[in-house]
């Protein structure tokens, strides 16, 4: 239990393995949307990377990889993900805890975890997209968001609409792929935080 | 490769370790990094990054003062003018590209979709057209393109590598410099794998138009080897960063220096945020 409690705390969790991890979370992200847009799927499926993070090595190490996911893709191809980091961390902070406390050992927990990051997406990305973005994204969502404006609904009721529309779906599968794919690497290659919170 | 790669020396110091910069220059990867920077030797890539980087800030809140479009659309022409007459205006290019879709969002849901009480500018059927609404969208298109021109421009003109350096050089830690510049290098190698995955797998008759489920177990097949190969690796990177001492504690020497200038104007450009950020709250 002592690697998911270093894996808690901020001064233990940076191990080199932790540094070593973020970069390629941070690739994960990128091609988990690059993905999305090749085969037309209406997801952003771009925190499987950090979710991954968070699973192997903790809350701490999974926020510092959403931050950086988005500074490094807003800094070098597209600025306005930058604001999103926050959305990216938090769900970083909020899959690590709850794997740190044994949420991914049974089917009923880990659809708990699906739906605590899907409502922890709509809450902090919501007022991002409100009051930075004026409601808009700049992808296909945006029709969801139009059809509730249309409808008569305020510009925040809109957008919490459409992310209960497209959120859930989005964040089933990012869990999902993240735990499937740690399970499908061998126990010795995993960190050890990710050997203790998933043990099979 | 190599006199591509030499071009991005004006940046470093030269005066202090000249033969060290060309040296390490070469091995730099341009291609890797291609499509994240524009090589060139313009006022703009002279510019010290942290320079550039800080006057990020006081542009986009400047593009918040007044009611209107107004202060941000003249502070968008005069970054397009700057950069045409700079000969970067593919930086404006792809800044605009950038904002294309979002500015179409904000029109469609602003100026035509959403309810206003005022008389429509024009109407056909259901659909009306709004100057409230219009107004609103290219407001916020034009404050939002301030943002990424300013951005773009800041850091499409700096090598990651350099940025990195120059990061360190002021404090922040190596370690994290080094998640952001493996990152960054890491876009368009992630790039790279994932095509050829995805060609492999088309070439094996994974069928990539099909239903949603079909399309999703598709997905699945197409990132897990990429997953897990990356997983894999970094056991293999622990070790190799390891054994160069990363975590060991102190102070890094750089390859490459990045010539110490600036600071007061940085400061002073970060300074400058604070009454606009009062004039855009009062405005």
């Amino acid at each position: 239990m002592s690697a998911i409690k270093d894996g808690l705390r901020f001064k233990t969790a940076f191990t080199t393995t932790a540094w070593v991890l973020i970069p390629v979370a941070i690739g994960i992200n990128l091609i988990g949307r690059f993905f999305t847009q090749t085969l037309n799927l209406p997801l952003f499926l771009d925190t499987i990377g950090t979710t991954m993070a968070a699973f192997l090595a903790g809350p701490w190490v999974a926020a510092v990889a959403g931050v950086l996911t988005n500074l490094v893709i807003g800094l070098t191809l597209e600025a306005t993900s930058i604001p999103f980091g926050i959305v990216n961390a938090a769900i970083g902070i909020v899959a690590g805890v709850m794997a740190a406390h044994g949420f991914l050992r049974s089917t009923g927990k880990i659809i708990l975890t699906m739906l605590c990051l899907t409502a922890i997406t709509i809450i902090t990305a919501t007022p991002i997209v409100v009051l930075v973005f004026e409601g808009v994204s700049g992808s296909g969502v945006d029709a969801v968001t139009g059809f509730f404006v249309a409808s008569g609904q305020g510009m925040v009721e809109s957008v919490i609409g459409q992310q209960l529309v497209t959120s859930p779906l989005d964040k089933v599968l990012t869990v999902l792929f993240a735990f499937a794919l740690i399970k499908g690497v061998p126990q010795r290659y995993r960190p050890p935080f990710g050997r203790e919170v998933i043990p099979f | 490769m190599a006199s591509r790669a030499r071009r991005v020396a004006p940046l470093a110091d030269h005066d202090d370790h000249p033969d060290v910069v060309e040296a390490d220059t070469a091995t730099w990867s341009p291609a890797r990094v291609a499509e994240l920077y524009d090589i060139g030797n313009t006022w703009l890539h002279r510019t010290h990054p942290l320079t550039k980087l800080s006057a990020v800030l006081p542009l986009t809140v400047a593009g918040f003062v007044g009611d209107g479009a107004g202060v941000p659309v003249i502070l968008l022409a005069v970054a397009i003018v700057t950069l045409v007459v700079s000969r970067l205006g593919i930086i404006a290019l792809k800044s605009l590209r950038l904002m294309a879709p979002m500015t179409l969002a904000l029109v469609i849901i602003h100026g035509v979709v959403r309810p206003y009480d005022s008389e429509p500018l024009a109407a056909w059927g259901p659909i009306s057209v709004n100057a409230e609404g219009l107004a609103l969208a290219g407001t916020t298109a034009a404050r939002l393109a301030v943002f990424v021109i300013a951005v773009t421009a800041a850091m499409a003109t700096v090598h990651p590598k350099i940025f990195a350096t120059a990061l360190i050089q002021r404090g922040v830690s190596h370690k994290l410099a080094y998640a952001y510049l493996a990152g960054a290098e890491l876009i368009p190698e992630m790039r790279l794998r994932a095509t050829q995955i995805l060609e492999a797998q088309q070439s094996r008759g994974f069928d990539t138009k099909g239903s949603l489920p079909r399309r999703l177990r598709t997905l699945f097949a197409l990132l897990k080897p990429l997953l897990v190969s990356s997983l894999i690796g970094v056991e293999m990177r622990t070790l190799a960063l390891e054994s160069r001492g990363f975590s060991l504690p102190g102070r890094r020497t750089a390859a490459v220096a990045v010539r110490e200038r600036g600071r007061l104007l940085q400061r002073s450009l970060l300074l400058a945020s604070i009454p606009l950020l009062v004039l855009a709250i009062i405005w």
